[in-house]
């Protein structure tokens, strides 16, 4: 017998001995039709993202075009001394016409892709650490919570959110959704699309030493989000 | 599982004078379980979302079976491996066989209590290889050669004193180093992240799998999931084989409560869903990064044992810790008396449920059935119920200390006879008067010390309840 029917032959045969208050032969169902607002509803969903990322110590900006992009960039970039990022391919980069103007100002876009040999990643990986600034799009928000979402992808890499000390992500507007729920109905691909899914809200922190709040312990210390029309 | 031949009562003993666990256990638990009530308050919803996720792992669980093929069979899809193990050995033996394999020397680790219920890491370190905690707690109690002492918040009974004498004799720390928290936590990002580049392999646990997408979703507040299951070329995923949602709805849900009743967060600041490797098209990754390779380890480990009996309902439990900090046991003793790996009120009951209630029959005892664990729980166990369980299969199988039988058995004696009763009631009375010292008994022979040792009791009333009903009746 393979290991897996073994496996589940033993639960098999515990089962009719299982006390399991409340089991019901049929799976419960949606939550009030899922696409609850478990929260207060957010009744501006731009302002209430804006709040709760605000309270998770993350910064939002919304603009009106891909110049406003330029320039916030560039003073986040001025502020740490820095002139490379590490980011996603232009084309999944909302307005990214950006892209051009910073890199004609001598700004460099590092894309992530990791070689295939164990030497060669340490080595890229190595290289990519150097880098203080990430630049991600975002495929959705959670007004409920300040989370942004990402999904990995051709040209999406998960290093861009991760690696470097200060993140920039760029987020329609029109992505926000009322609740993590809202958005998984919205989406029902967002999980098997890529290998990857991710949900952040606000900067890295911990309170592993005397419960003492500090943020950046391993992820982005900084999460600047800018809200395109 | 290795078992100190300290005892249970001397662990206590110790937690219950150790003044900076005492300290660190009232701002921790007081700071989570405000913090919950505060987070559950401002959900609309929260009771009956809770009712919701406790009959989705009811239902998860009495189809356990069905759900994990239906997982597997979705890992397997995205490319990812899946491994089936029966005991801790099983499991040890196939994620150090991965790693041997592949060359592996060095291992990130994101915190997982099913790789601590394993020994996972003296297993890898035995075949030679550097095996590292990335959680900033976890990896703290390995410098420190300790065992996590909390499910969420591993070194709270540490102060920042010691993690800074610890930083200095482990890391080489100097004085700026150790000016402050934020410096502290500094260097130890700079020490991990240069394991992190290093790594050959990450381990990671599971917060909770997706049987109809084959995912695995982490969370996390400190961002180490997510590198541990990036950076390396390698991922493996130990998940205890209940820790099953059947869909992405269901994950939703789960998560809507799960920070919410761990810190009082609305949401942790990682959540982390991953399904299968690094995506690839005709052998060439279309991915920029992630592991190239996936493999998840489902374990048993006594589980089944569990599942088969009446403790099954604690296989709801879906590891947010709201128990331990809201019990008045735990409050008092903190994670370290339990000796295991799981802790609290829901350690109690799992403990004995995997390794059997000899030696570990003390632990459903520390508990003072007042229901707090069943009331904060998040999916509403039953914790009380099984814990009653547990003690008396203690008394059957006559675990418990002879003195005990022989005291309950003279008891029993004395109150099935009215006349006896009133006798041995005045007698403890008068006993109690003399042995008082204004009116409060704070030493007790023998035996009776437990009453004592750590509490001051009341001396009994002069009149007992029966005498004054007559007396009050006869005016």
């Amino acid at each position: 017998m393979s290991q897996r029917a073994a496996f589940l032959n033993r639960i098999r045969s515990r089962l009719p001995q299982a006390e399991l208050p409340e089991a019901n032969p049929n799976h419960p169902g949606s939550f009030r039709g899922y696409t609850f607002a478990v929260d207060t509803p957010p009744a501006d969903l731009v302002d209430r993202f804006t709040q709760e990322l605000n309270a998770l110590s993350g910064q939002v900006y919304p603009v009106k075009n891909s110049q406003d992009i330029t320039e916030i960039i560039q003073q986040i970039l001025h502020k740490h001394g820095v002139k490379q990022l590490i980011s996603w391919g232009s084309d999944s980069l909302e307005l990214h016409q950006f892209v051009a103007e910073l890199t004609a100002a001598g700004i460099e876009f590092v894309a992530n892709e990791l070689p295939a040999t164990a030497a060669e990643r340490k080595a890229k990986l190595a290289a990519l650490d150097k880098i203080k600034v990430g630049l991600t799009g975002a495929h959705g928000a959670l007004a409920d919570t300040g989370a942004i979402a990402l999904i990995s992808g051709p040209g999406r890499g998960r290093l861009a959110s991760l690696l470097p000390p200060v993140h920039i992500a760029i987020l329609p507007q029109q992505k926000l959704y009322p609740s993590l729920p809202a958005f998984l109905a919205a989406h029902p691909e967002a999980t098997t699309a890529g290998s990857n899914l991710v949900f952040i809200a606000g900067p890295s922190r911990t309170g592993d030493i005397e419960m003492t709040l500090t943020m950046g312990v391993h992820g982005p210390g900084e999460l600047h989000v800018i809200l395109t029309p | 599982m290795a078992v100190s031949n300290v005892t249970f009562y001397e662990r206590v003993e110790e937690a219950l004078h150790d003044r900076q666990l005492q300290t660190a256990l009232d701002i921790s638990t007081t700071r989570f379980t405000t913090g919950r009530k505060n987070a559950l308050a401002a959900l609309p919803e929260a009771e009956a979302l809770r009712d919701h996720a406790r009959r989705i792992r009811a239902h998860t669980i009495a189809h356990l079976d069905r759900y994990l093929a239906q997982f597997a069979d979705a890992v397997e899809q995205t490319g990812g491996q899946v491994h089936w193990a029966e005991t801790a050995a099983e499991a040890n033996h196939i994620v150090a066989n991965l790693a041997l394999s592949r060359n592996v020397k060095n291992v990130v680790k994101s915190k997982s209590m099913v790789s601590e219920e394993l020994h996972l890491n003296q297993t890898l370190e035995a075949h030679g290889m550097r095996v590292v905690e990335t959680d900033l707690g976890e990896y703290i109690a390995q410098l420190a050669e300790e065992k996590p002492s909390h499910i969420i918040a591993p070194v709270i009974h540490k102060t920042r004193e010691d993690v800074a004498n610890l930083f200095r004799r482990k890391l080489q720390a100097t004085d700026e180093d150790l000016t402050d928290v934020p410096h502290m936590t500094a260097l130890a990002r700079r020490v991990l992240r240069n394991e992190f580049l290093q790594a050959d392999m990450g381990v990671s646990g599971c917060n909770f799998a997706v049987a109809e997408t084959g995912s695995i979703c982490l969370v996390t507040n400190e961002g180490n999931g997510r590198l541990t299951t990036t950076t390396p070329r390698l991922h493996v995923a130990l998940m205890g084989m209940e820790r099953l949602v059947p869909t992405m709805e269901d994950l939703g849900v789960m998560l809507q409560i799960l920070a919410r009743s761990a810190t009082g967060q609305k949401t942790s600041v990682y959540t982390n869903i991953i399904t299968g490797p690094r995506r690839t098209a005709a052998g060439q990754p279309v991915e920029p990064d992630g592991p190239d390779e996936l493999h998840v380890v489902i374990i048993d480990n006594g589980r089944s044992q569990i599942l088969g009996s009446e403790l099954a309902e604690i296989l709801y439990c879906i590891r947010c810790g709201a128990c331990l900090n809201a019990c008045p046991v735990y409050q008092q003793i903190g994670g370290h008396a339990y000796n295991s790996v799981y802790q609290g009120p829901v350690g109690s009951v799992v403990t004995p449920g995997l390794y059997g209630l000899d030696p570990w029959h003390e632990l459903p005892q520390a508990s003072t059935l007042c229901g707090a664990c069943r009331e904060v729980c998040p999916v509403r166990i039953n914790i009380p119920r099984m814990l009653l369980k547990l003690r008396s299969e203690a008394v059957e199988a006559g675990l418990n200390p002879g003195w005990l039988k022989w005291s309950l058995g003279l008891y029993r004696q004395a109150v099935v006879r009215p006349s006896k009763y009133h006798f041995g009631s005045q007698l403890t009375s008068w006993i109690s008067q003399k042995v008082a010292d204004n009116g409060w008994i704070k030493n007790l022979p023998g035996p009776l010390s437990g009453w004592t040792d750590h509490r001051d009791f009341p001396a009994l009333a002069k009149k007992s309840f029966s005498q004054r009903w007559r007396e009050e009746r006869n005016q």
